[in-house]
């Protein structure tokens, strides 16, 4: 039977070459956009899930609520981390986790600059899982002056994964003992790092490591729970545990699985939503075509259903039969799909920043293949196949005709297509808008030509003579210092400022140094900023922004005293808002700004545009190279510009917009392929019809008309039912943004248009064909 | 083996009700030879679709070796077309993806018969027809006699009780014709009951009786030996 089947099914294959091709070329795309789509959800979904202990981790969370706003943040303080651990029974372990930032390490002639290095409590390597190759996790971290390195490392420092007893120098000041190797952290690691400190080594690198339950809230804290315990329970338990009251505030900790860390920082769970219904979607274009098409044709395959039910064929078997044949069609699209995949997964890596490898004997990965294979084939095939199975024999053989009554759910579903085209289109429009409108907002930050360093100690502490020696080239225009950078300055703390009225407020703290307002091109509403002349400016003055004014609600208050944790400066200057959070999806905050006249975190160096050529550009990199190096000649220098800084979170943004862009144009091409089909069947019936009419005195614009006029009425339905859609979507995700795009009435009529004339070409490709016969032929052949 | 109570059938269309058969009667013993004769539109081929369970009926009672067909689901219909029905049609029906093999073998598959046991029953069958020579070529490689004979054959491989022929030798020569109905004789002389329908006086007179329909009655029976 089943030979018979497969038989049967090759020969029809053959036999309808055109309509085989468009739809295997249809499934082929839908089912590679859906296999991408998988695999980066699977892939989404496996970070940090190689964790041993992974269903008993969980992360602790600030939540700070105050009136309406609620902030979360994954970092605490240094207490929180042993407070539950010495509480709560249910927990059997908790560790600290500390970013180092910038440090240099060095042996030798070796010396490199590191970034992801972290400090941690010993208890992380019994939480997590790392696999040692040299080392044992009871010892790595016992001594204060030790370090744990991945392979890769072990291998940059030393040339060999065996390093163990080896010594490397940090920041030219601490000598490591490396007491462990540990093989690389797999890109599935939502916080990666090459290698670990002990948490109590920060002490000596000036951190402060014991403070107040909500300061200093630098670090990360996991804890590993005892089995068995629900940490939904737990969370509760530790939820209305106090640690610290405020007058307007209230903070609690908040435990989240490991296993939804990553997704609550990045908003994952959105986006996988999002994703996994946009391959849903082109899955069900894709099989919409095929419905429409296999029905639409399912006159030429009447006869044989007759003959099969009078030669005993059951209904259900004819049922099976077509189904096979869609699912025999599917896996053979789904081959040509991994292929295709395959081709694409480089491009997809590259664009999603993962390195995802597919293995053709995964078993995983058959088993997804399966799966795809059966929905799609279910999805596609069911409905045919009971429309073929419910064929009368006595009608077939009297000729009766089965297609036309479908019509009307045929002319359904392509509208639903169109529907979906057209919201995907409306979005791309819309996400793209919203990214070149955030691109080039104003932010009033004069980003442009501006180097920024990242300064260690010894920068720090000659901070004065070093800015002296780079003003010395005439092309640095300004040099300035500042903790953070302008477009980024997010993390506020609440505290009592501006008037003594205790109420605690969130303001975000920045230090500055001399010329920093100058540098950025910022200006001041009131008052004056910072400046040499002012000696008093050292300790006793404060500078705060327009927001931070509004938000205390005082007025000409510059010259007055301001109260800051307090202690009360004067007010020398309010400077104008700015955007100091380059994401734009929040207004201005409260802002201080307070002097440093050391060195702070970051050195500004703003080149003269003027005078910017490749040439003079390089020359001057090379002076700032070379005096920086004769300050801190432990330091490889490395500097970025700040007009290239961008968030995570717009760059997950222009992602999604990439998908986006791309969904749509899938979408549009393959719902235009089953039209394209569905044209071709149904010109072949009218042909008779178009025959008659022209000798009857029909003009070939005539009969174009007609034919437009009705498929122009099934896009403007589309579209009538794509638009509210598309509207309330949208605009649901521009709320993201403080700053944004109005939807305007254009956008959607533009994507209706090209929904239109795409379309428009593509059937008339087959009408003109079909207007410009010769009736003649056609009636000769009836 | 056959018994029509006061079958009828009808088309509702909207409003109308478009009779096509009324008030038949029938009895069709095991061994029978019946023709059924009439004016065309006189609802021949309905009756034989009925007598096949190819067709629903609008009213009346069929028994079909004593099974009330008329209450019986369309799975336990397909049963009888399997074990007990084989059909000629007019048009030759064969499937044209399949060759002359293939097409022999599908209501075999239907009906789960063993491979060997298949391959042997379709061997037999090619020979007794005479066409082992045709029997990978497919329907359109065929003349219309050699079709419909391989539409017969196909009819008869699984040794059907009941052959229902509608206007089997319609659309063959004269020669070709006789051909088939000496082929139905003969199986009917080896005890296969047959209802044929037919315009032919002559070809009718191979049958033991011959039921005249005339707008959906049945107009008379003659009855011969
Ligand atoms: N699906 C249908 N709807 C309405 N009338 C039908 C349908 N099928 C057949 N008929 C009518 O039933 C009558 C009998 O048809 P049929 O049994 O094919 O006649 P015969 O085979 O005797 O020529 C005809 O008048 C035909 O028009
Ligand atoms: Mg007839």
């Amino acid at each position: 039977m089943f030979q018979n089947y497969i038989k049967i099914a090759i020969r029809n294959v053959l036999k309808q070459k055109t309509y085989t091709l468009i739809n295997i070329i249809g499934l082929t795309i839908g089912l590679t956009c859906s296999i991408l789509i998988l695999l980066w959800i699977q892939d989404e979904l496996s970070i940090d899930r190689y964790h041993e202990n992974r269903d008993q981790i969980c992360q602790a969370y600030l939540k700070t609520t105050q009136e309406d706003q609620v902030y979360y943040q994954p970092t605490t303080a240094p207490v929180i981390a042993t407070t539950l651990k010495d509480e709560y029974p249910e927990i059997r372990e908790a560790a600290r986790i500390g970013y180092l930032g910038e440090v240099v390490l060095k042996t030798g002639e070796k010396r490199i600059m590191e970034t992801t290095g972290i400090a941690a409590d010993p208890s992380i390597l019994n939480i997590f899982t790392y696999t040692f190759i040299q080392g044992d996790k009871e010892s790595a971290l016992k001594n204060p002056e030790s370090i744990i390195l991945d392979e890769s490392t072990a291998r940059k420092y030393f040339g060999t994964v065996y390093a163990v007893g080896q010594v490397l120098r940090l920041n030219n000041q601490f000598d490591l003992q490396v007491t462990g190797v540990i093989k690389d952290l797999p890109q599935k690691t939502y916080r990666l790092f090459n290698f670990i400190v002990p948490f109590v080594f920060l002490k000596d690198l000036g951190y402060d490591i014991e403070g107040s339950p909500f300061f200093p809230c630098n670090y990360l804290t996991y804890v590993l729970t005892k089995p068995g315990i629900d940490d939904q329970n737990l969370s509760e338990k530790i939820r209305n545990r106090i640690f610290a009251t405020g007058k307007n505030l209230s903070f609690e900790i908040i435990l989240k699985p490991l296993a939804e860390a990553y997704q609550f920082d990045t908003g994952g769970r959105q986006r996988i939503v999002i994703f996994g219904l946009i391959a849903m979607i082109i899955l069900g274009i894709v099989c919409i075509n095929f419905i429409n098409l296999t029905t639409a044709r399912a006159t030429t395959r009447a006869k044989e259903i007759g003959i099969r039910k009078v030669t005993g064929a059951n209904p259900r078997q004819i049922a099976v039969q077509f189904l096979g044949e869609t699912i025999l069609l599917t896996s053979l699209a789904t081959v040509f799909a991994v292929i295709v995949v395959k081709m694409l997964l480089n491009m997809m890596n590259q664009v999603t920043g993962k390195s995802i490898a597919i293995n053709n004997l995964d078993p995983v990965f058959i088993l997804e293949l399966i799966g795809v294979i059966t929905f799609t084939g279910l999805l596609a095939g069911v409905y045919p196949a009971i429309i073929m199975s419910r064929f009368k024999p006595n009608k077939v053989f009297k000729q009766a005709t089965i297609a036309s009554k479908r019509v009307v759910l045929r002319k359904v579903l392509i509208i639903v297509q169109f529907v979906f085209s057209i919201v995907f289109i409306i979005a791309t429009l819309v996400i793209s808008g919203q990214l070149r409108f955030l691109r080039n907002f104003n932010l009033g930050v004069n980003d442009d030509n501006i180097l920024y360093i990242r300064m260690d100690n010894d920068m720090q502490q000659k901070y004065s003579p070093l800015k002296q020696e780079l003003l010395k080239n005439s092309h640095i225009k300004y040099v300035t210092t500042a903790s953070n950078l302008p477009v980024s300055i997010r993390s506020g703390s609440f505290y009592f400022w501006g008037k003594d009225d205790k109420i605690s407020r969130r303001i975000c703290e920045t230090q500055v140094g001399y010329d920093f307002l100058e540098t950025f091109g910022l200006e001041m509403a009131e008052g004056r900023f910072y400046s040499d002349q002012y000696p008093n400016d050292i300790s006793q003055s404060i500078v705060v922004n327009e927001t931070a004014i509004r938000t205390v609600g005082l007025d000409s208050a510059v010259g007055k005293p301001f109260l800051f944790k307090g202690q009360y400066y004067t007010l020398i200057g309010i400077i104008k808002d700015f955007h100091h959070n380059k994401t734009l999806r929040r207004t201005p905050d409260p802002l201080s700004f307070h002097l440093n006249t050391a060195g702070s975190n970051f050195l500004f160096i703003k080149i003269n545009p003027a005078l910017m050529n490749n040439e003079v550009f390089t020359e001057t990199v090379n002076f700032i190279r070379k005096t920086c190096d004769s300050f801190s000649p432990e330091r490889p220098l490395t500097y970025q510009f700040l007009n290239e800084f961008s968030f995570q979170f717009v760059q997950t943004q222009e992602f999604m917009r990439k998908i986006l862009l791309y969904s749509s144009i899938v979408a549009i091409f393959v719902s235009c392929l089953g039209l394209f089909g569905l044209t071709a069947f149904l010109n072949e019936q009218r042909t008779k019809e178009i025959g008659i009419r022209k000798v009857l005195g029909a003009t070939i614009n005539n009969l174009l008309v007609k034919s437009s006029r009705e498929f122009s009425q099934w896009i403007i339905i589309a579209n009538v039912i794509a638009w509210p859609i598309a509207w309330f979507a949208l605009n649901k995700w521009l709320q993201n943004f403080a700053y944004r795009i109005t939807l305007g009435l254009w956008i959607f009529v533009l994507a209706g248009v090209l929904a239109f004339v795409i379309s428009l070409l593509t059937i008339s490709f087959h009408m003109v064909k079909a207007a410009t016969t010769n009736p003649v032929e056609v009636l000769r052949y009836e | 083996m056959i018994r029509l109570k006061d079958v009828e059938k009808y088309y509702s269309n909207k409003f109308v009700k478009t009779w096509v058969l009324r008030n038949i009667d029938m009895e069709v013993k095991e061994g029978d030879f019946v023709t059924i004769m009439g004016p065309s539109g006189a609802g021949k081929s309905t009756l034989l679709h009925i007598l096949g369970m190819l067709d629903d009926m609008s009213g009346g009672e069929y028994y079909f070796l004593d099974e009330p067909v008329h209450q019986l689901n369309e799975r336990k219909r397909t049963g009888f077309h399997q074990q007990y029905i084989g059909f000629v049609f007019q048009a030759y029906h064969l499937i044209d993806e399949l060759t002359v093999y293939e097409n022999l073998e599908t209501p075999l598959l239907y009906k789960k018969v063993k491979t060997s046991e298949r391959k042997s029953l379709i061997a037999e069958t090619l020979d007794r027809f005479n066409i082992v020579a045709k029997k990978d070529l497919f329907p359109n490689q065929l003349s219309g006699g050699q079709q419909q004979l391989v539409a017969v054959a196909r009819a008869l491989i699984i040794n059907p009780k009941l052959i229902l022929a509608d206007e089997p030798t319609g659309n063959l020569n004269s020669k070709q014709g006789l051909e088939i109905m000496d082929m139905l004789k003969a199986l009917n002389d080896e005890g296969t009951t047959i209802i044929q329908v037919t315009h032919d006086e002559k070809k009718a007179a191979y049958g033991d009786r011959i039921i005249h329909l005339l707008d959906g009655y049945i107009d008379k029976i003659d009855e011969r030996n």
